[in-house]
């Protein structure tokens, strides 16, 4: 049935239909080329390549050049093939044959076909006749209008399947990759493609040229080099022509022509220069200018080219860079700010260098160049020496320059060119950083510390703790690690004594630990190997480890408060520095402002840039700081100022912009205003070292105990000189009466025998050198001025001066000989220089001490039975004084006890110290026996020998506290170790060598030596030497620095 | 803590001001009277009576100042801030720092983002992002805060829901309660109940949180006085009965006071150098020193403690006598029995022989640090260990015995190096030298014990620490650490529990609530965790424990 919609369609509605079938056609005809069309295309396509393929490989392979036109021509057929199989199938159908193609594909087209026929037999307009119809007009226009409508919503792709379309483009696209591919990959393919296209004349030069064959017979060649050269004329003869040659050069060409010619010329570089010719003699000359070639070519008269050489080539050697090498120093070299660095360098250059200029900058400053060596004739090898004064350039201990050398050529042709050496840095020997290196290393023995302790606590007392015979085996592990960090301790404490730099309170607590560890290590050690036969020794190795323990807990926690200390110091330093700097910027800009110049303004940013390193560095250390210093001890303040410096770096910037704008009094306020709050910095760090100890309980209780001891010590030395003092008095009584007792009974045999003794004893002594290390310098001197005092008694028979006397030099001899052993000890121990001098030293000291005792004791013997001559007032004084004695003795008890408790705690005290302990209580002891013996002369000697003990002590706590203000301002309250095992005193504080001094320029050769070397040098060069030693010691130096 | 400053009485002499210049003089005293009763009940944050009150006056008074600025100051209790701006810069407010209007527009500003989610009887507003973790905690300890409390108040709102506010920090709490940023620092001020809200500083604001959900209820408990005693209540007994009531949400009340409030009181006791009741008059917070201020605490705390002890209705029968307008004074000399001096003397004889700790800790420890005044939190050094290590090098400063700080630091110092057993012995021999009472400490001993598997001995360590810091998050977490590594894992939900409530933005901690889910089926739980995981790590919720 007829959709009534369709009345409702436009006029002429037939006319629609047909025009809908119309379309209808039109893409079924459209398709049906596209189809047909296109496959006929591919496959042809496809043919002809694979044709063009095959060809192209037998033309590849030698075949003669007609085997193309039978190809070309088989590749036309197919053409016309193609073309005549797509006519047929997409132009020949009629339209009614197209619909019923469609018709039978898709259902929607049903009765297309009859539809398309109907609609061209149908008139087009009302009203015309139709004629004998064998069909009704109405039907038929229902039935095309019906099919129209219907049909447009079926497309003609069904009519027409495109696979075949899509199999032919396939094989065309797989053909031609496939000729591609071979035509990339085999050379006959690609030449075989080459001939089929264009036939064997494609090759050739279409133009007519004569054929290239030499023409000339033997070349020879005159170079006239350019004159930076310095290199004379040169002739070659019996040439192929090929030119070798700088740039610039001019060459001279003479050959012979294998005809007669009338003309010939050089062609170069499309230019062409003509050759005099002289039969077959031919002359010409080219200037080198580039690398490339040349060729001879004749002419007849008339310009004709008659035959043309070979090309020959041109070699034109570019002149090269210049190439310049530090020869010395080494590329990293500490040195002083005042010395002269020699620079020794080797420039070399293809054809002259003609200077050579050090180009450097101070830290982040600008360039500065100045010449060290120029040349007026060409040398391709230049080689020199250069010293460099650094005192002219206001260096800093710090500083770092960075230099290299830079070469330039002669090059007149094209121009000079440079070159430059690699770059090397010189830096200022700061003792601050050289500090900073030693702190490193104890720190990192003090890491292995902490990880030995925790290896041995683990098993003793950890949540899964070994216990009985377990332990033998389970602790042993950890031996070795104390040992090794004893060791360690003990290598870093020498590294650390043998250097003038090095924190002395550091050096000296490394001492004391390393011996005390080594101690505990070697019994625990012993111990446990004895546990291992014996397992019922496992609770004298539980103690053995427990001290052990102990001792490296203290230590651990004593190093550490030290380090922290170091720390802190460091940065204050750092601190410091940067106010001098501040200063000395404030002078320049004030120097600036009174008088403007470029150079000023010009050492105010390299100040400046100095200032801005300085921050750098102390941010940096800050920064490292907050995370590893205990903050237990450091105080608030310490911390908010480690916070605010980060402002520091804002106000440096503001005063480059300031000065930058010329806003050079603003710069200057702003320059104030960052200086206060540096000062406020400074002092809050200063602070915070003061109060390090404060912000420590341990430490605290630790300062207080020291200060006890040392209040104890004072009080009971005191006593000792009291003691002493009355037992003098009464010594002086009985010395009185014995005087007249012996020149009433004649006593000059006796006097003589002692005087010699006496004598020989200062001979031993004289075999000492006078400059003998301090620390035997007192008791020498002592011992020297006590036997001359003695003789003198002697001489007068003053017996109980000579008495006193004489136990004084024993005493001092005896100490000597002592503290002689004790360096001697250390001096093995760690290898010191002065061990041969000590050496030396400890023969006549051992002779001289047995002489002055057995003075002593002969007069001693004088006044043997002395009670028989006192009266009851001095026997009962003589018994007060015993009983004073023997408290003081007890007292020395307790201040050992003391000692001990201080011990606990941290390695305060060494060895020296407890030794002189020892010996105080042992003399005191030795004193109140005597005076319970009425015999006032012994007791005497012994009290001034319980003397000299305390005054030990005494002057070992003085002497740390003195290093601790050589480090900064005061010790800060904070517990320093006795001092007696560092350096302290080891090198008189008269000496007059400057640091600063300049020696003598190191040579070139010494600075090749490794820079380890040569800061040990430089340290060595910096130390005081002992007073006689000075000019050998500065002979020594300037001998190894030639 | 509490902070209430009423505007009321420069409010009143602004209103009066208009009312005095634009008021035809035959109506002001009738209207005079109603304002005045719309301000009372506004004072009281009687709010349906002060809503109806003020909108009779508008629509009575059409165009009239006064009306706008009542019903403006009205709109601003009822959290209507746009609404609240709109009515007081038509009064002519004036737009001084702190004045009504200002609070108004900073307020709306604040706030203008904000998510809200209710419940029965509140309505919680947040900031979006990780602040919504907070929510399903907030209400559950609201809610239960609303019943438990109310039993002993015996009072209950029912005036509409209670709106709280979280804010990110001190800057905005202090814009949205008009206290100085100095005041809310130097006081450790955290939440405030003004306006007819709560309002409470996010818990990320602050480096280790605070006991936020014990914060809630008390500040709740301050809303539930000014209501019930309709404004009329002394600061003291105020911040005593907030203090005392604030952890009845979870369970008995009176637990609230630390170790160190608890030292502080015992001295004062001993030393009989307490803070006398006028003393802390007008406010607490004025108090010359921080330790003068924390011991006012501890006093009206113990106030409380006495008279709940002796009468558990006593807060309630006080609460009704201020009500009804008795002052302080008379209303416990009425429940107490006996003349206000009686129970003065009463009280004091109770603090005597009142039940202390033994144990001494540093009132610094109850101090409050915004995240903004601390250093980073500190990282996890050893990277052998799963412990991330939350305490400070610092701690050790209040370990005044120098043995025990001493092998405290050579434990720190062995534990750094990996060394954990060595560390564990020093550790033990500090504790048992100074006590429980440094948690630090307690930690760090526990985290090496942890580290070695001794989760049993690391558990009893830190019970002995919680005993005095029950909230403790570090100590709660580690025995939550220790229970999971030792397969007990239910058993970790109360110390994650009192976690939450301390630092709810440690994704461990939700972490771990979330194993403890999966093992105990707690679907509420399960989701709570899910969804705080993901908001804090932006990650797809874990399925699985956050490990050993």
């Amino acid at each position: 049935m007829i959709d009534p919609s369709h009345s409702a369609r436009p006029p002429h509605p037939e006319a629609d239909a047909r025009d809908s079938l119309r379309r209808v056609v039109d893409s079924l005809r459209r398709r049906a080329w596209r189809i047909h069309g296109g496959t006929a295309l591919f496959v042809f396509l496809a043919g002809a390549l694979l044709l063009a393929a095959l060809t192209a490989v037998a033309l590849g392979l030698g075949a003669p050049e007609w085997v193309r036109w039978p190809a070309l021509a088989l590749t036309a057929v197919g053409a016309a093939a193609a073309a005549a199989w797509a006519w047929e199938r997409a132009a020949r159908p009629t339209d009614a044959a197209l619909a019923r193609r469609l018709e039978s594909r898709d259902p929607r087209a049903a009765g297309l076909a009859t539809a398309v026929q109907l609609a061209e037999l149908l008139p087009l307009a009302e009203g015309q006749d139709l004629g004998e119809k064998p069909f009704s007009p109405e039907l038929a226009r229902a039935h095309v209008a019906e099919t129209a409508a219907r049909v447009e919503q079926a497309g003609p792709e069904k009519a027409f399947d495109e696979r075949p379309l899509r199999r032919a483009a396939a094989a065309a696209g797989g053909s031609l990759a496939l000729l591609a591919v071979a035509a990339l990959v085999a050379d006959p393919v690609a030449e075989g493609l080459g001939r089929l296209a264009f036939g064997d004349g494609h090759a050739k030069d279409p133009r007519a040229a004569p054929r290239v064959a030499p023409i000339t017979g033997d070349i020879a060649l005159t170079y006239l080099y350019p004159a930076h050269t310095g290199l004379p004329p040169r002739t070659v003869e019996g040439t192929n022509g090929a030119i070798d040659a700088p740039v610039g050069t001019q060459v001279r060409i003479e050959t012979r022509a294998d005809r007669d010619l009338a003309q010939a010329f050089i062609d170069v570089d499309g230019a062409s220069l003509p050759m005099e010719v002289k039969g077959r003699q031919l002359t010409g000359t080219l200037l080198v200018t580039r690398s490339g070639s040349y060729r001879f070519r004749f002419a007849d008269e008339r310009g004709r080219d008659i035959a043309v050489g070979p090309e020959i080539p041109i070699n034109a050697a570019l002149d090269g860079a210049p190439a310049v090498d530090i020869l010395a120093p080494i590329a990293e070299l500490t040195v002083t700010e005042t010395e002269g660095v020699e620079l020794q360098f080797e420039a070399t250059d293809d054809h002259g260098v003609a200077k050579v200029e050090l180009v450097f900058s101070v830290g982040s400053g600008p360039e500065q160049v100045v010449g060290i060596g120029a040349w007026g004739e060409p040398r391709r090898r230049a080689s020199g020496s250069w010293v460099w004064e650094l005192g002219g350039l206001q260096l800093r201990p710090g500083d770092r320059i960075t230099y290299y050398l830079r070469a330039t050529d002669n090059d007149a042709v094209g121009g000079a060119k440079q070159g430059q050496s690699r770059t090397q840095v010189l830096t200022v020997f700061s003792q601050a950083e050289h500090r900073r290196a030693l702190v490193a290393k104890v720190e990192e023995a003090w890491e292995k510390m902490v990880l030995a302790l925790g290896d041995r606590i683990a098993p003793r007392e950890g949540p899964r703790a070994v216990r009985r015979e377990e332990r033998i085996e389970a602790g042993a592990p950890a031996d070795e690690q104390v040992l090794e960090v004893g060791t360690t301790l003990a290598d870093v404490a020498a590294e650390l004594r043998k250097d003038e730099n090095a924190p002395q309170e550091l050096t000296a607590a490394l001492i004391n630990i390393s011996q005390n560890v080594l101690e505990k290590s070697r019994v625990t050690r012993s111990v446990r190997a004895k546990a291992r036969s014996a397992p019922r020794l496992v609770a004298e190795l539980d103690r053995a480890e427990g001290l052990e323990q102990q001792e490296l807990e203290r230590s651990v926690l004593y190093l550490e408060a030290l380090l922290d200390r170091q720390r802190i110091l460091q940065i204050e330093e750092l601190a410091r520095e940067m106010a001098s700097s501040r200063r000395e910027l404030t002078s320049l800009m004030e120097q600036y402002r009174e008088a403007p110049s470029d150079a000023a303004k010009q050492e105010i940013l390299r100040e400046l840039a100095r200032l801005r390193e300085r921050m750098r560095e102390l941010m940096r250390r800050m920064a490292e700081l907050s995370k590893g210093i205990q903050d237990e001890h450091l105080n608030a303040e310490a911390m908010k100022a480690m916070a605010e410096e980060r402002d520091l770096a804002s106000g440096l910037d503001q005063i480059e912009k300031l000065l930058g704008e010329g806003k050079i009094d603003e710069a200057m306020a702003k320059l104030q205003e960052l200086g206060m709050q540096m000062d406020e910095m400074a002092k809050a760090l200063s602070e915070a070292a003061d109060s390090q100890a404060e912000n420590d309980p341990a430490l605290r209780q630790l300062a207080e105990d020291l200060q006890k001891y040392e209040q104890q010590l004072d009080q009971v030395a005191a006593e000792q000189q009291e003691i002493a003092k009355s037992t003098e008095e009464l010594r002086r009584e009985q010395a009185r009466e014995l005087q007249a007792q012996l020149q009433r009974e004649g006593g000059e045999a006796l006097v003589d025998e002692l005087q010699k003794k006496v004598e020989r004893a200062q001979q031993a002594l004289e075999k000492l050198p006078a400059d003998v290390p301090m620390r035997l310098s007192d008791d020498l001197g002592g011992a020297k001025e006590r036997l001359e005092n003695l003789k003198d008694a002697l001489a007068v028979e003053d017996f109980d001066a000579a008495m006193e006397s004489a136990a004084q030099a024993l005493a001092h001899a005896e100490n000597l000989e002592r503290t002689l052993d004790r360096e001697l000890g250390y001096a093995r121990q760690f290898d010191l220089p002065e061990r041969q001098e000590l050496e030396a030293a400890r023969g006549p000291t051992a002779e001289a001490t047995p002489l002055v005792r057995e003075v002593k004791e002969k007069l001693e013997e004088l006044f043997a039975n002395p009670s028989q001559r006192m009266s009851q007032q001095q026997r009962r004084q003589l018994e007060q004084l015993a009983q004073r004695q023997e408290e003081l003795g007890r007292q020395m008890a307790q201040l050992q006890q003391q000692a001990e408790q201080i011990r606990q705690q941290a390695p305060i005290f060494d060895e020296a110290a407890q030794a002189a302990m020892e010996g105080a209580q042992r003399s005191m002891g030795e004193a109140s026996q005597q005076l319970r013996g009425r015999n006032p002369g012994g007791a005497l000697a012994s009290e001034r020998q319980a003397q000299e003990q305390l005054r030990t002590l005494k002057q070992g706590l003085e002497q740390a506290r003195q290093q601790a203000r050589g480090n900064r301002g005061a010790g800060g309250g904070f517990p320093l170790p006795l001092a007696s095992g560092g350096r302290g005193g080891q090198r008189g504080s008269g000496g007059d060598f400057n640091e600063r001094e300049k020696v003598a320029i190191p040579s070139a050769d010494q600075y090749k030596a490794p820079d380890e070397f040569r800061k040990d040098i430089l340290d060595a060069m910096k130390q005081d030497a002992p007073a006689g030693f000075k000019e050998h010691v500065r002979e020594y130096y300037e001998e190894i620095v030639k | 803590m509490r902070v209430c400053r009423i505007d009321a009485v420069r409010a009143l002499a602004a209103l009066l001001l208009v009312l005095a210049l634009v008021a035809p003089a035959g109506a002001r005293a009738k209207e005079d009277e109603r304002t005045a009763a719309a301000e009372e009940a506004l004072s009281a944050w009687d709010m349906p009576k002060a809503l109806q009150l003020a909108e009779d006056f508008v629509r009575e008074n059409p165009g009239d100042p006064r009306g706008a600025w009542l019903l403006g100051r009205v709109r601003l209790h009822l959290g209507d801030y746009a609404g609240a701006v709109a009515l007081l810069e038509e009064a002519g407010a004036p737009g001084n720092p702190g004045g009504y209007l200002d609070v108004a527009r900073r307020t709306q500003a604040i706030t203008a983002s904000y998510q809200q989610q209710e419940s029965e009887h509140f309505v919680f507003r947040y900031p979006p992002g990780k602040d919504e973790v907070l929510v399903p905690w907030a209400l559950e300890t609201l809610e239960a805060a609303y019943h438990r409390i109310g039993d002993v108040v015996g009072y209950k709102p029912a005036d509409g829901k209670i709106l709280v506010e979280v804010v990110a920090n001190a800057e905005e709490l202090s814009a949205l309660s008009t206290l100085s940023i100095e005041a809310i620092k130097t006081t450790g001020t955290i939440a405030v109940c003004k306006f007819n809200k709560l309002m409470i500083t996010s818990p990320k604001a602050l480096l280790r949180g605070y006991e936020w959900r014990d914060t809630l209820a008390h500040e709740y408990v301050h809303l539930v006085i000014t209501k019930k005693t309709r404004n009329r209540t002394p600061i003291w007994l105020h911040e005593g009965i907030s203090k005392y009531l604030e952890t009845a949400w979870r369970g008995p009340p009176g637990k609230a006071l630390e170790l160190p409030s608890e030292a502080l009181l015992r001295d004062a006791v001993r030393a009989k150098k307490l803070i006398t009741f006028e003393q802390m008059h007008p406010s607490i917070a004025l108090l010359p020193t921080a330790r003068d201020a924390a011991l006012a605490f501890a006093e009206v705390f113990s106030a409380i403690e006495y008279l709940h002890g002796a009468d558990p209705t006593s807060v309630e029968r006080i609460l009704s006598h201020l009500g009804q307008g008795l002052s302080d004074r008379d209303a416990v000399a009425r429940v107490y029995g006996k003349p206000f001096a009686h129970f003065e003397s009463g009280w004091r004889d109770y603090l005597r022989t009142r039940k202390y700790p033994e144990e001494n800790a540093s009132i610094a420890l109850l101090e409050k640090h915004f995240a903004d005044e601390q250093p980073e939190p500190p990282e996890k050094k050893d990277d052998r260990s799963p412990w991330r290590d939350l305490t400070e090098l610092s701690e050790f400063r209040e370990i005044k015995d120098a043995r025990a700080r001493k092998a405290a630091h050579l434990g720190e110092l062995l534990r750094a190096r990996g060394k954990h057993a060595a560390a564990a012995a020093k550790y033990a021999e500090a504790v048992a030298r100074a006590g429980a009472q440094f948690p630090n400490l307690s930690n760090k001993y526990a985290l090496a014990l942890l580290e070695l598997q001794e989760n049993e001995q690391a558990r009893r360590v830190l019970e002995s620490t919680r005993k005095f810091f029950p909230n403790d998050v570090f100590t709660n977490l580690n025995l939550a650490r220790a229970m999971m590594q030792m397969g007990r894992v239910r058993e970790a939900e109360p110390f994650l529990r009192t976690a939450v409530s301390v630092n709810p933005f440690d994704p461990e901690i939700h972490g771990r609530l979330l194993a403890v889910a999966q093992e105990t089926g707690d679907a509420d739980l399960l989701q709570r965790s899910s969804r705080a995981l993901a908001l804090l790590t932006g990650a797809a919720p874990r399925t699985r424990s956050p490990g050993p």
